[in-house]
């Protein structure tokens, strides 16, 4: 937990190599320790030591990542901004994703050069191979001269727009990398008097100087203006703005329009078809040199965008941010249009399609053997080139697929199938450029829907010194859900920070990359949580923990190093001796996961144990919170008594944090075991807390346990307690809940009002159930439209739960209304849902229907639905109901069968009905034994209706056979 | 319309002058972020990022180095901030502490922010 009062502030980094990104602590003295102060991760560093015993145990590197916490400024949050708009340009942009794979290969040809395993690192060719060193630092000298070149004039005629000022233009210049390739273009020019400053249309230069923009226009303040040279740093982050705002101010209505058409023409420029001589489909219009250069060059594109738009008219958006996106659409489409490029979809389905092909064929070899591999669906992809793939990439939906299942684990302490560095960048990158093919121009501007940034570009890996963690933003499975290949965000760490730890490599050296060269720190959660460097050197008493907890020299470094097969041989030797009895695959110097079952029992000791030690220590600032997380393992275990006294003790701390949280869990706790007094007193101690979080929901679960006990009037207070916080997810729930105590009550009117202030909420989970329930007491007040138009909502809202149970509710009401054909689509509808709820009974329900109606198959694939879904309630009565059909039908063999079923489901009063109609079939068949049998059966049972039937219908079977004896035995 | 261009972007310059001189004259912002080395340069940083970095980098150096800087200034009694800026980089050119780092810019932004303070807290071993 935070204090709010103190804030932190912050400016950010992110590595195009790493995707690691850094918030770097300003405000503070020169000489202040640049760590913030932040509260200890407290929860990672209790399971520490437990994962970094499982990882060296299992040979998989844990990286545990808590949520940044709360405090950044609003400044800073800011610049976590700026560093989101970087990280969804280097995910997304050709340029950026092919210096990327250039980086990987550059990793993968200098471990190969020291005689390490470059397989376990993507790159750019197969995994069995590696480019030469030579041609791949040829290429990577290319792409510095790209990224950060500053060009040689051709011609120093500056070319202006119609118009405008005398105090900025173009001229044509050319990059030139140190082999002497040339790379046509243009540069930007202001004057500062009769002084001029070349603004080089370098990428790095334009990547700055829009997330800087869109950057300013999310935080809201004023856009820059260069009055004079300013810094080299002021050039970067404001020159290339500054050169478009100089040229077009006088063409645009408002300063945000003028930014919208920047940040639209940078984005255009970087859509750039970096690969576009491998696409066939372009190979005539290629060519000309000049389109080739303007179709494939970042910095010639962005200068033919600067004049091309000048004989355009200007991009023109209204107040509303979807007027604006439509207006950078037109913008880009227009530029496009008029400068005959291809259209950037297609750009972006090929680097897809592209990049795909690249990590299939760098990683495949890592999980074939373990994940399913649909061998035709593969080469139909490899074999397709990335031009034809582009115009359907559909064909590579299989591949995605697969990919996705390759970087699932099922646990933490086993590792996914495909170990290969790089790759889960790789498929992020597959992901983002199927997402811009779809024509995304919120990403052009990011601070128009920031959302989509958050929900898309989660940040992977934020370092804050020596701690990592996730993106404030959290992204939701929705979104998740609609990505080309589905890969969580915090599966991407695990690349980030073995890439950084590879960082040395590219300069020929051994040490770790995560230890900063120039501080001699190391900027590691092993050194966070005290287990210290074996690279820098450990403490008398980090040897000692380290063998204690069995992880002697592990850490990233050891894991990445033995990995590459760059670990020093006494370190191979020293670890593979120690996995000797585990499970070890192939390739050489990658170990593998150990088996898991044991791994995950001695976890459990291992964390029990831990927590133990913490909470015997005493330790105000750890001893609550190591109580609560034991109380939460305890109770997932089943130890119930031992979690009561864990969150006891807890809640007895009176950390301010900790005791609410442990107050409601004890609570809940006391009244899944009956303490129903016990849990009251716990939540009133965590409603009195006061505790923003906590309160509110303390509140609506003291409504819910209140109404249970019959204290009606306790639970509404509750309830309003609850609804009154206005928590955004506990209000619409206390309202849900006191709608339907209202309900309960036979409070109709009030019951409307609590669901309808429920649905009002818009809350995605909690309305659609509002609805249904508003429904039911709509229903109940006899207000049949009201309530068919409410369970019509609920239905329409596709809501997992609601959906059905409004169907179903819907049928049930049109049944009794008589209208049959809506009765049974609405049945339908709910058996289609697949709701482990609704569909059994409504399959029942069906059935019946259908089988008044005559329709004898329907009704049979009806109760066979009921029956299959085995629902403990349902498939008994379907059962039998089916048995009677059959019977009816004349299928007596079928009729034994089924009735056999619901006998042999035990239900309390659905099987002794189905003994004793069996009984009845077989007496009727001539099968005495087995109808005595069945007549004894169903007496046994006890069941009061049942039973006496029995008694009597055996007695007169037995009369009919004829013997005292036997009516003996029956009375 | 176009214009021809004077060539260059580089201020003229009436007199040359030394790196000293030309560090000194440099803002404190500046100066701290030419202390990134280039690897590091090129990567993505928000505004004042690269200045962030610099004051992390320089503040680690400085502790690496106090202990050669602070008797220098402690025993010297010059107020001229060129002639001291050069002292401390004869003192340090070639120190393995150094990591790297440029030396001028280095030495200027102990002048600039001021060694007092940045040796307040220093105690000679004999102390």
């Amino acid at each position: 937990m935070t204090e709010p009062s103190i804030e932190w502030h912050a400016e950010g980094k992110i590595s195009f190599t790493t995707l690691v990104t850094d918030l770097l602590r300003t405000g503070q003295s020169v000489l202040d320790d640049g760590s913030f102060p932040f509260p200890d991760a407290r929860a990672a560093q209790l399971t520490f030591w437990n994962l970094a015993h499982v990882g060296a145990e299992t040979g998989v590197d844990n990286i545990l990542l808590t949520e940044l916490p709360d405090g950044l400024s609003k400044d800073s949050l800011a610049r976590l901004f700026h560093e989101r708009v970087h990280y969804a340009q280097l995910l997304s942009y050709p340029l950026l994703q092919l210096k990327f794979l250039h980086e990987l290969e550059e990793l993968r040809a200098r471990v190969a050069q020291r005689g390490g395993e470059p397989a376990v690192i993507c790159g750019e060719t197969d995994s069995d191979r590696t480019a030469p060193l030579s041609e791949v630092l040829q290429e990577k000298q290319f792409m510095s001269a790209i990224m950060e070149g500053s060009p040689k004039v051709d011609d120093p005629d500056i070319v202006t727009i119609p118009g405008g000022g005398r105090d900025a233009g173009l001229v044509r210049a050319q990059f030139i990398d140190p082999s002497g390739r040339q790379m046509p273009g243009f540069a930007g020019v202001l004057l500062f008097g009769e002084s001029p400053l070349l603004v080089p249309f370098n990428a790095s230069n334009m990547l700055e100087s829009a997330a800087y923009v869109t950057q300013l226009l999310f935080e809201g303040a004023p856009l820059p203006r260069m009055a004079e040279k300013g810094s080299p740093s002021e050039q970067r982050y404001k020159g290339c703005w500054e050169v478009w705002r100089r040229m077009n101010a006088h063409r645009y209505g408002t300063e945000n329009d003028l930014a919208l058409a920047f940040l639209a023409a940078v984005d255009l420029a970087f859509s750039a078809h970096v690969l576009a001589l491998q696409d066939g489909a372009l190979k005539t219009a290629l060519e000309r040199a000049d389109y080739s250069v303007a179709v494939r060059y970042v910095h010639a594109r962005l200068g033919y965008i600067m004049l091309a738009s000048a004989a355009l008219d200007p991009l023109d958006s209204s107040d509303s941010s979807n007027e604006a996106l439509h207006a950078i659409q037109k913008f880009q489409h227009d530029c496009s249009d008029y400068l005959s490029w291809p259209d950037t979809g297609r750009t972006y389905r090929f680097m897809a399609a592209f990049l795909t092909h690249r990590l299939i064929r760098s990683s495949l070899w890592s999980f074939e053997q373990t994940v399913d591999v649909d061998k035709d669906a593969l080469r139909t992809a490899l074999l397709t080139p990335p031009d034809e793939l582009a115009d359907n990439l559909d064909v590579l939906v299989p591949m995605w697929r697969m990919l996705e299942a390759s970087f699932h684990s099922s646990t933490p302490d086993v590792g996914s199938p495909n170990y290969v560095i790089g790759s889960r960048l790789l498929a992020k990158m597959i992901a983002s450029s199927v997402f811009r093919g779809s024509d995304q121009p919120a990403l052009a501007a990011p601070h128009l829907q920031p959302q989509t940034l958050r929900e898309y570009f989660q940040l992977p890996c934020v370092r804050v010194g020596d701690q990592y963690y996730m993106d404030t933003a959290v992204g939701s499975l929705e979104s998740l859900a609609r990505q080309a290949i589905r890969i969580p965000t915090i599966n991407l760490s695990v690349d980030c920070i073995q890439l950084a730890i590879l960082e040395p490599v590219r300069s020929n050296q051994s040490q770790c990359g995560l230890i900063d060269p120039l501080t001699r720190t190391a900027n590691c959660y092993y050194v966070a949580s005290g287990a210290g460097c074996p690279q820098l050197g450990l403490t008398k008493a980090q040897q000692e923990r380290r063998i204690t907890e069995q992880v002697y020299d592990w850490c990233h470094w050891a894991n990445v190093s033995l990995w590459t097969a760059l670990a020093p041989d006494s370190l191979q030797l020293e670890w593979r001796e120690r996995w000797r009895t585990t499970q070890i695959n192939q390739p050489s110097g990658a170990p593998q996961a150990a088996a898991y079952l044991g791994v995950v029992q001695k976890y459990a000791q291992r964390v029990k144990a831990a927590f133990q030690r913490a909470i015997d220590s005493g330790d105000a600032s750890i001893a609550p919170l190591a109580a609560y997380d034991l109380g939460l393992l305890l109770e997932s275990q089943g130890d119930a008594q031992g979690a009561r006294a864990a969150f006891q003790r807890a809640t007895d701390s009176g950390d301010a944090s900790i005791a609410p949280l442990a107050a409601y869990n004890l609570r809940v706790l006391l009244e899944s075991h009956g303490d129903a007094q016990g849990a009251r007193a716990a939540f009133q101690r965590a409603i009195d807390s006061g505790d923003a979080a906590i309160a509110p929901l303390a509140a609506e679960s003291l409504g819910l346990l209140l109404g249970y006990q019959g204290d009606m009037q306790g639970a509404r207070a509750a309830f309003q307690r609850a609804i009154d916080s206005g928590d955004a997810a506990i209000a619409p729930l206390a309202a849900f809940g006191l709608g339907r105590l209202l309900g309960y009550q036979g409070d109709l009117q009030g019951a409307r009002a609590a669901f309808q202030r429920a649905i009002d909420s818009g809350d995605a989970a909690i309305a659609p159930l509002a609805t249904v329930n508003l429904g039911l007491a709509l229903h109940h007040q006899g207000d049949a439209q009201g309530a068919k138009a409410a369970y019509q909502q609920a239905i329409d809202s596709g809501h997992a739960e609601a959906a059905p149970q409004a169907a179903y509710n819907l049928a049930l009401l049109l049944q009794t209304e008589g209208d049959a054909q809506g009765a049974k689509a609405a049945y339908q509808q709910a058996v289609d849902s697949g709701n482990a709820d609704q569909a059994p009974k409504a399959a029942v329900n069906l059935g019946l229907l259908l089988q008044t109606e005559g329709d004898v198959q329907g009704a049979k694939a009806a109760y066979q639905q009921a029956i299959d879904s085995g629902d403990a309630d349902q498939a008994p009565k379907a059962a039998y109901n089916l048995a009677l059909l059959l019977k009816q039908q004349g299928d007596l063999d079928g009729a034994k069968a089924a009735f056999q079923q619901a006998i042999d489901s035990g239900d309390a009063d659905i099987a002794p009905l189905a003994t004793i109609t069996l009984g009845l079939l077989l007496q009727g068949q001539g099968d005495v034994q087995g109808a005595k049998a069945a007549f004894q059966q169903a007496i046994d049972s006890g069941n009061a209706a049942i039973a006496p039937v029995a008694k009597i219908r055996l007695r007169q079977l037995l009369q009919d056979q004829g013997g005292a004896q036997s009516t003996k035995e029956a009375h | 319309m176009s214009i021809n261009i004077v060539e260059g972007t580089r201020p003229s310059m009436t007199e040359p002058k030394n790196d000293v001189e030309i560090s000194l004259s440099t803002s404190q912002d500046e100066l701290f972020a030419s202390l990134v080395p280039a690897s590091e340069r090129a990567e993505l940083y928000s505004f004042d990022g690269l200045v962030a970095r610099g004051r992390a980098i320089f503040r680690g150096t400085f502790l690496s180095v106090q202990q050669i800087v602070c008797p220098i200034y402690k025993k010297s009694d010059m107020d001229d901030e060129v002639q001291l800026v050069t002292l401390l980089v004869a003192s340090l050119a070639g120190q393995a502490a150094l990591g790297g780092i440029p030396v001028v810019p280095f030495a200027a932004l102990m002048v600039k922010i001021g060694l007092s303070r940045l040796c307040e807290s220093w105690k000679a071993p004999d102390d």
